[in-house]
């Protein structure tokens, strides 16, 4: 044992709580002080006339640019971060599950007579010409706007991302509002706003879209892609590569919905006896029951599991009656002289001819049945080979570009062949909103089934069924107008199920296979805490917490 | 079968960005600024992760970074991202830390890396294995509980792990391959025992 400390469950710290923490002054105030060590190393003494002048020429160094770092300062103001309390309020369709952890506004201050270049910190741009706002006043405008980067800060910002018949995924989110005075400014017809998103995915096959706050509707935005350092010939071979994983992704799941629909024939369906030794004969009126004896040779065959098989059969009856239950089911009644009453559960079964050609019949449909499966296993089988190939084979274009970038950089930066996708989508508005550059994902095949569902040991009755599909890198939402909550499904990939009921309470499952809803009749959510509704849970839960270098 | 990610986690044009500042900051240290403010969060994250005194893990970042700054005119660029040699000098500050005894190695568990190694182990949720885990993970090699941690509770790419512990990509899927069976040996040791 190394007797190290377990800490389960720890506290989360926010990234605004860790940039509070930011001082690089401080940082730069003990670079100006040696370290302690540095006394400890004999050279030191020796040099120290050295390190004295040294140091006087770097703290006279400091003095002479203290004027640039007070005009940085300046740049800075204008750049700074509002409270939570300062966001705008929430529009009909716009509704944060946690004020207090949603995804912040950065604000910008300008003067709406002056043109302006707004740089954000995820490199998309947004040019604004001079005069550009139905102002009432001089006083600056406050350009408030926030990038989403990934699902938790769009699913904590409550941004649907339904469209027509299917899902969001988004490459790249932006919303953007502009206040003078506290109030709402326009944007003059002829004065548009151009903005340049990064984009965080291959824009390929994207479409760009604006958020209607009123109807929380998604509808088409005209919008340029662009894409800058990209080698077209390389791009295109991983694009098509792409694609061709995609679309066999798709039909991965269109077979395994068919699969989990074909049911095998049963040999009662063709009335066939499923054990001989239960079979027995039994007179009965052909008029009464008209639907037995189309069927021709017709005997009995009592269901199995009736704890008074045995004590029928071997008693003498003196009376026998049949009994219509269900289509395929009777009741034959017995009656003993002493007056006491039996009844079995019985199916019709053929015998004879009758029963041979019923089994051929059904020979040829169970053939048809598992020939029609073998099919479609082995289509997936070859799919799911092909991507494995395709994956491979784009790693390995990956790591290629990625060795030829690191030459680049080596050799100058100089070589046209680099292919490095830095996308944006390019767009001019004279409105406040939420654009998108997005394409619909299908929405997964129902369950079909209801599934019970249990938080913190009680029953959970869901208003709104969120499903992230994590290789799609898609939300899907039941419980809206466009989804129902009956429709409820998911793809056959690990996926993260969030529920949420009419009080705000949320749990979540974690499934790894369709097929895992298929077969459990209860599944227990892990509740999720008030206190853990925020952008960084999430992002841990739908594993996008990666620290990159 | 996990999707490749097409777009590698540092573009040419921000190495470059990098590299620039670098070489700024080598002669006028106020340029480090936006490298300090672009990697602080990350190299906080990676202290915390192992310690149990947030407080100290951020005086432990701050030495990274002085001791960084104090060292930047030995960098030499590699083509990697300035992240991987902030990651070792993050590494060794915290080893120093340990040994000052100025704190307690710790190793902070999320409620859904649990889930993950039970789904790993094909094992249920409950607080008997939930114990045995905690058992395993405390007599895992300081050198495999590292490459566990990068990887299940960082989820880092094998590619950035290779960066930070200066190895092959390759090299960092099959040692961390190896800790895994080592942790899951504990683990079911732990319940023979």
């Amino acid at each position: 044992m190394n007797n190290r400390k377990i800490i389960y469950g720890p506290k989360s710290i926010s990234s605004e709580e860790i940039k509070k923490k930011q001082n690089f002054e401080n940082i730069i105030t003990g670079l100006k002080k040696p370290p302690s060590t540095l006394w400890k190393i004999t050279g030191f003494w020796g040099a120290i006339g050295t390190s004295i002048i040294a140091l006087l020429l770097y703290n006279n160094y400091f003095k002479n640019h203290e004027n640039e770092n007070s005009a940085y300062e300046e740049k800075i103001t204008l750049n700074e971060k509002i409270s939570a309390d300062n966001l705008p309020a929430d529009t009909e369709c716009l509704k944060t599950l946690n004020k207090e952890e949603d995804l912040k506004f950065e604000s910008f201050f300008i003067d709406p007579k002056m043109a302006h270049v707004l740089n954000l910190e995820d490199g998309s741009v947004i040019k604004i010409k001079e005069n550009s706002f139905i102002t009432t006043s001089d006083l600056p405008v406050e350009i408030k706007l926030r990038v989403f980067r990934n699902k938790s800060e769009a699913f904590i910002a409550g941004v649907p991302m339904d469209y027509q018949d299917g899902a969001f995924e988004s490459a790249g989110m932006i919303e953007i509002r502009g206040f003078q005075g506290g109030k709402p400014v326009g944007i003059h017809a002829e004065k548009p706003i151009e903005i340049s998103l990064r984009l965080h995915k291959d824009p390929e096959a994207f479409s760009f879209y604006q958020l209607d706050e009123k109807t929380g509707s998604w509808s088409t935005y005209e919008a340029k892609f662009k894409e800058a350092s990209k080698n077209t010939r390389q791009e295109n071979s991983t694009q098509l590569i792409n694609e061709e994983i995609r679309s066999n992704e798709d039909r991965i799941t269109a077979i395994t919905h068919e699969l989990e629909s074909i049911t095998l024939p049963k040999r009662e369906d063709f009335h066939l006896p499923s054990e001989k030794s239960r079979m027995f004969n039994l007179k009965f009126d052909p008029y009464e029951f008209p639907e037995l004896r189309s069927l021709g040779n017709v005997q009995f065959e009592a269901l199995p599991g009736q704890k008074n098989y045995n004590e029928v059969i071997n008693t003498i009856w003196s009376k026998m009656a049949l009994e219509s239950i269900s289509e395929n089911e009777y009741l034959v009644k017995f009656t003993h002289p002493s007056g006491k009453e039996e009844s079995l559960r019985v199916r019709p079964v053929l015998g004879g001819e009758a029963f041979e050609k019923a089994l051929n019949k059904f020979s040829v449909a169970l053939e048809a049945k598992l020939a029609k499966e073998k099919e479609l296993e082995n289509e997936m089988a070859e799919l799911k080979r092909k991507n494995e190939e395709r994956q491979a084979e784009l790693l390995e274009k990956i790591q290629e570009r990625d060795a030829r970038l690191v030459e680049n950089l080596k050799t100058g930066y100089s070589d046209e062949n680099a292919e490095i996708i830095i996308a944006s989508a390019e767009f001019s508005t004279t409105r406040w909103g939420v654009f998108n550059a997005d394409r619909p994902v299908k929405y997964p095949f129902p369950i079909g089934q209801p599934m019970r569902m249990e938080l913190a040991g009680k029953q959970f009755f869901p208003d709104q069924i969120f499903v992230f599909d994590l290789k799609k890198d898609v939300r899907y939402e039941f419980g809206n107008p466009l989804h129902d909550i009956k429709d409820f499904g998911i793809n056959n990939n690990e996926t993260v199920i969030i529920v949420r009921d009419s009080g705000n309470r949320l749990g979540y499952l974690r499934i790894d296979n369709r097929s895992e809803l298929k077969d459990m009749e209860t599944k227990e959510f892990t509740p999720i805490r008030a206190q853990d509704i925020t952008i960084e849970y999430f992002k841990n839960l739908l594993h996008e917490n990666r620290v990159r270098a | 079968m996990t999707r490749v990610n097409p777009i590698y986690h540092h573009s040419e044009k921000k190495l470059h960005e990098e590299l620039e500042w670098i070489t700024l900051a080598k002669s006028d240290p106020r340029h480090f600024a936006p490298l300090y403010e672009k990697y602080h969060e990350q190299i906080f994250r990676y202290i915390n992760q192992r310690m149990d005194d947030h407080e100290l893990a951020f005086d432990v970042t701050s030495q990274v970074f002085l001791k960084a700054l104090r060292n930047l005119h030995k960098y030499e660029f590699r083509g990697l991202p300035l992240g991987s040699w902030l990651y070792r000098i993050a590494k060794s500050e915290l080893n120093q830390a340990f040994r000052d005894r100025k704190a307690k190695r710790a190793i902070n568990i999320e409620k859904t890396h649990l889930s993950t190694f039970m789904e790993v182990f094909k094992e249920e949720e409950s607080l008997i294995n939930r114990e045995r885990l905690f058992n395993a993970l405390d007599m895992l090699k300081e050198s495999d509980l590292q490459l566990i941690e990068m990887r299940y509770f960082e989820d880092r790419p094998y590619k950035e792990m290779g960066e930070i512990l200066d190895i092959t990509e390759n090299n960092a899927k099959v040692k961390t391959f190896r800790a895994l069976e080592k942790l899951k040996h504990y683990f079911n040791k732990n319940l023979r025992e």
